[in-house]
């Protein structure tokens, strides 16, 4: 098999986009930021109830089953993919960690049950908080407390530089 | 032409599990003037939308329930039942790679956004798609869009078999039958047929 070429990283051939397609996008950023918190209410609320049944079937009879991992593991990366999107990278980087939890921590562990638990609370005040871009003071309280403060630094670092998006 | 006329009379398919994407894609989509957006959420269900529908670009998330994004694309480019293989594609994931970017390329992927998905890049691979449409190049081992992005000055002929851009349903419905008939004959024979360049895979063949 011949060997395909290299990948380019530096995208010389990025199209350029005039200014009613730069107006319109900023107006789409925009409003997805506004509309997300109650967007995504409903996910968050189906992540802990996921994580409550979980946590009983643990206390009373010490198992995980993969099933309910999977849709935990599923719900969460679902958060993860659209927080950012929608303009929330905290929620984005908490869910991150989070999925991080699910697949290679010990759920069993009451330590790491706790973090979960942190984790959860910490999506939940981000997006009843309305905590979009970098968050702020605010937001990189909450961060810290789930143990992703350099994440939060690094995010409102990433905030004020545009994205450079790799090409195929 | 502005923004908001470009793409009236596009249609674009979008295939994410994600109502959440499905819905945001739509939005900056329709923002950016696109005439048609059809959404399903998963990959059996595109597969199955794509036999009546012949949408202009497809959007399909990588990660998803079931059937992935990627083998979504690897049917459409080279599956039997494909009847689209020069669809433009592009892939979202929020698993944006080296190795994963390389290996959408390689399945024939057009395009390839990465999560988070901001509006403006959104608009950029549109344009790229629609503005910049790039050749298909079909090889023994690969079927898809020209990978190369760049003109690169080399001594050695042009080894890449250019298929031409065919626009009717027809001339679609021939090269499928081309594309099946390949891949009946065995791979000696292939590799004899493949459009060589100053006879190279016709010695490469002969010499097997």
């Amino acid at each position: 098999m011949r060997e395909a070429p290299e990948i380019q990283w530096e995208d010389e051939t990025a199209p350029r986009l005039d200014a009613d397609a730069l107006a319109r996008a900023a107006a789409i950023t925009a409003i997805l930021r506004e509309e997300y918190p109650a967007l995504a209410a409903p996910a968050v609320n189906e992540l802990r109830q996921c994580w409550t049944a979980i946590n009983t079937l643990i206390r009373h009879r010490n198992l995980v089953a993969a099933r309910d991992r999977d849709r935990f593991y599923r719900l969460a990366h679902d958060i993860k993919g659209h927080g950012g999107s929608y303009g929330y990278p905290l929620v984005s980087a908490a869910a991150a960690s989070l999925c991080g939890l699910i697949r290679a921590r010990n759920l069993r562990d009451a330590a790491v049950r706790d973090l979960v638990t942190r984790h959860i609370a910490a999506i939940d005040q981000l997006v009843a908080e309305h905590i979009e871009g970098d968050g702020g003071l605010r937001g990189r309280a909450i961060l810290a407390a789930i143990g992703l403060e350099d994440r939060a630094m690094r995010i409102a670092d990433t905030q004020t530089k545009p994205a450079a998006a790799a090409p195929v | 032409m502005d923004a908001s006329t470009r793409y009236a009379s596009l249609q674009v398919f979008i295939v994410d599990d994600s109502e959440y994407m499905r819905r945001l894609l739509k939005m900056m989509l329709r923002a950016f003037g696109v005439g048609t957006i059809d959404c399903v959420d998963g990959a059996q269900m595109a597969m199955r939308q794509l036999r009546s529908d012949m949408p202009d670009l497809l959007v399909t998330d990588w990660m998803m329930g079931g059937m992935t994004g990627i083998d979504l694309v690897r049917r459409i480019r080279r599956g039997e039942d494909s009847l689209n293989p020069f669809l433009p594609i592009v892939m979202i994931t929020g698993h944006a790679n080296k190795k994963r970017i390389a290996e959408a390329r390689d399945a024939g992927v057009n395009e390839f956004l990465a999560k988070p998905v901001a509006p403006i890049d959104v608009a950029g691979r549109l344009e790229e798609v629609v503005q910049r449409p790039r050749n298909f190049v079909r090889s023994d081992a690969y079927f898809g869009p020209d990978r190369r992005r760049h003109q690169i000055d080399t001594k050695r002929a042009d080894r890449r078999g250019l298929a031409p851009i065919y626009t009717t349903p027809e001339q679609i419905g021939a090269f499928v039958e081309e594309l099946r008939e390949r891949m009946a004959q065995g791979p000696v024979a292939r590799i004899a047929d493949a459009t060589p360049a100053e006879g190279e895979l016709a010695q490469m063949a002969a010499t097997e």
